[in-house]
């Protein structure tokens, strides 16, 4: 596997080569190299270790089959026979323990949920009823499988439902009976899609801003003109009720993470006092993390904005109704995602929910708490530019760094990081949670991680370090830190926790062998700077003898939890 | 009756929907195994172009964009039971000369 491209076993019951098809074509990264496993057995296929599909390393399976191909319950169901609850449920425990055990052989397995057409679902009046309707049958049967597989950190259910309606085509009786393929070609792309999608967010590309325009965009009509009072936003007007719920799902996705800002050419003042007055304003000044409302360039602003939360333009997407400016932006940061955008203003809610580009796969605390985080990272650089010195700035900000070992408390998040950070990164090890929590296992491995906050609020978990013992020699695998918390000393932190720890395993010299990337030479410039002795060729790889103590910074809190071994 | 000038229409609206059905079965094909888009491309028999799945596929697909051209239906699964050489399904012209003539 690399992070631009991953190997993905399709096992199903029915025909998949076009569904396979629908992955090769897919614009976009990861790209998906498929292998069908063998038609027509997904139960033994997914029981059977010596499988021809498992043979070779796959980093994902997409498990999607017919609720005939694994529940007689739901056959007799659709035969006319009473529902068998027992037997439905034993046939999904079934099911989903087959399900687990692939997901112990890849690294992301995917589980599309159970369906049955709309016309096997006859008679309407019984579908949905407990003692006998299809309908209820496959719902009770995603539950059972929902219930089963709820905790399994790798594996994912997705939303057949949403595939088939999202297609518009749905279910093809010619293909089906032709063919043994159940459904048209748009169902198996919008498939596609979703699995790239989650993929994407897994390896650390999902979106994490989004740049709105104000005018016609956040709400209908000019508020420099017909000011704040008139604006088209809520009311008993079709636009104006779309625009409400536009705002709402922009708040939906602020909740789980992704960051607002505003980037718009309007008066300060009076762009802002519409976001404070409009009794319609869904969003309000606390759910952005920063704006720029001026007339200048908008691609100019847009990068300025993204300077100033340090984000990478590749994680900004930017919204717009006018076709100009984001024809501006697309030319001028062609990382940045612009997408196309309906004039019409009753379809903004439904374009903004299709991109799928915000899929992160994981959510974590620090996921949900971003908003918060970065308006506390205003503040503080508020404090830095009033500070006389550098000094008196990190001496004010209070820094308290907590180390705990790597756990499955901190597993979510610190994989989150782990497969995220760019720049402060020494080796740049991508893996999920499953490989991570088996290495930290194995003897003379070493992961920690670390947690920073200031008197301004907390960052949360922000910093990884793991290190390999052999004999009296330890080796740095990794040294991660998100850009959040760079250049304020928890990186000459970390490196006190790690020289601490390693005295106290007997170590006596640690290596650290840069590896560089397109994104990481700020972390060859910190090791520069460390006071690590240099060697190599390049001068790449740093080295310190535990004979010496590193110091702490003066102006860090330091908290060891439990299991950390007197790293102090 | 029509015309000289309606039936050269008729042929060449078929021809259009043929060639557009073969777009939309390559998309559903490995991107290094593309059919040929032309009328020359053969279906069926020697030479042919495509396999049993990729045929299905192309009836579908050929039924979709004849909808959208000519709005009607047409069933095109009885020709794909024939024998290749009695069959229309032999190759994307004599595919286009049997819509033409269905549609006429």
């Amino acid at each position: 596997m690399t992070a631009d491209r991953l190997s993905l076993a399709l096992v199903s019951d029915f025909t998949v080569t076009n569904l396979a098809a629908a992955f090769e074509h897919l614009p976009g990264l990861p790209s998906v190299d498929v292998a069908v496993a063998p038609f027509g057995q997904p139960t033994q296929v997914l029981l059977d270790d010596e499988s021809v599909i498992w043979s070779s390393n796959r980093d994902a399976a997409f498990i999607w089959v017919r609720p005939e191909a694994v529940s007689s319950a739901i056959s007799a169901v659709q035969a006319g026979s009473a529902l068998n609850h027992e037997l439905l449920h034993a046939e999904a425990v079934a099911f989903a323990n087959a399900v687990k055990q692939a997901a112990k052989r890849v690294q992301y397995c995917f589980v599309a949920t159970l369906t049955v057409p709309w016309y096997q679902r006859a008679p309407g009046y019984a579908a949905a009823q407990s003692d006998g309707g299809t309908a209820r049958a496959v719902a009770l049967a995603n539950e059972y499988l929902a219930m089963e597989l709820a905790g399994i950190p790798n594996l994912w259910i997705l939303d057949t439902q949403r595939w088939l309606e999202r297609s518009q085509a749905g279910y093809d009786d010619q293909l089906w009976y032709l063919a043994k393929v159940p459904f048209a070609a748009g169902v198996f792309q919008a498939a596609a899609v979703d699995v790239q999608s989650v993929l994407s967010g897994l390896l650390g590309r999902a979106k994490k801003l989004i740049i709105l325009d104000l005018d016609d965009t956040l709400w209908g009509g000019t508020v420099g003109d017909v000011g704040w009072e008139n604006l088209q936003l809520g009311g008993h007007d079709a636009e104006g009720e779309a625009l409400v719920d536009f705002q709402k799902g922009l708040k939906a996705l602020e909740k789980r993470g992704i960051m607002l800002g505003i980037v718009s050419k309007n008066d300060e003042t009076i762009a802002r006092e519409a976001i404070q007055k409009h009794p319609s304003m869904i969003l309000q000044e606390a759910d952005f993390v920063g704006w720029r409302i001026n007339w200048q360039d908008k691609a100019q602003n847009v990068q300025e904005l993204t300077q100033e939360l340090n984000i990478g333009l590749q994680s900004v997407v930017f919204i717009d109704d006018s076709s100009a400016e984001r024809a501006r932006v697309r030319e001028a940061l062609p990382d940045v995602l612009v997408p196309e955008w309906p004039e019409n203003k009753m379809l903004y809610p439904r374009t903004l929910m299709s991109l799928g580009c915000f899929e992160a796969g994981v959510r974590s605390a620090e996921d949900v708490g971003r908003t918060r985080m970065y308006i506390e990272e205003r503040r503080r650089e508020e404090a830095r530019t009033s500070a006389a010195s550098m000094g008196d700035w990190l001496a004010a900000l209070q820094l308290k760094v907590t180390v705990e070992p790597f756990a499955r408390a901190n597993a979510q998040r610190t994989v989150q990081l782990l497969n995220k950070t760019n720049q402060m990164n020494l080796r740049t090890r991508r893996m999920p949670e499953s490989e991570l929590a088996l290495w930290a296992t194995q003897d003379g491995h070493e992961l920690w991680v670390f947690t920073v906050s200031d008197r301004f609020g907390s960052y949360g978990l922000t910093g990884i370090a793991g290190f390999a013992v052999e004999a009296q020699r330890a080796e740095i695998t990794d040294f991660i830190l998100s850009c959040r918390v760079m250049g304020r000393q928890v990186e000459e932190t970390m490196l006190h926790v790690i020289v601490e720890r390693a005295r106290v395993l007997g170590v006596r010299t640690i290596a650290a062998a840069y590896q560089p990337t397109a994104k990481n030479a700020p972390c060859l410039r910190f090791f520069q700077q460390s006071g690590w002795l240099a060697s190599g060729e390049d001068g790449s790889c740093f080295s310190w003898q535990t004979a010496d103590q590193y110091a702490l910074p003066s102006h860090v809190d330091l908290d060891l939890l439990d299991g950390t071994g007197g790293a102090r | 009756m029509s015309t000289e000038h309606e039936q050269d229409l008729r042929q060449q609206r078929s021809e259009e929907v043929v060639l557009r059905a073969i777009g939309d079965v390559n998309q559903l094909r490995p991107m290094t195994d593309a059919v040929p888009v032309g009328l020359a491309t053969v279906f069926r028999g020697e030479g042919a172009a495509l396999d049993s799945l990729a045929l299905v596929n192309l009836l579908v697909a050929t039924e979709d964009e004849y909808r959208q051209e000519f709005g009607r239906e047409i069933s095109l699964a009885p020709e794909l039971a024939l024998p290749a050489e009695q069959s229309s399904f032999k190759s994307a012209q004599t595919l286009a000369d049997h819509l033409a003539a269905h549609t006429a």
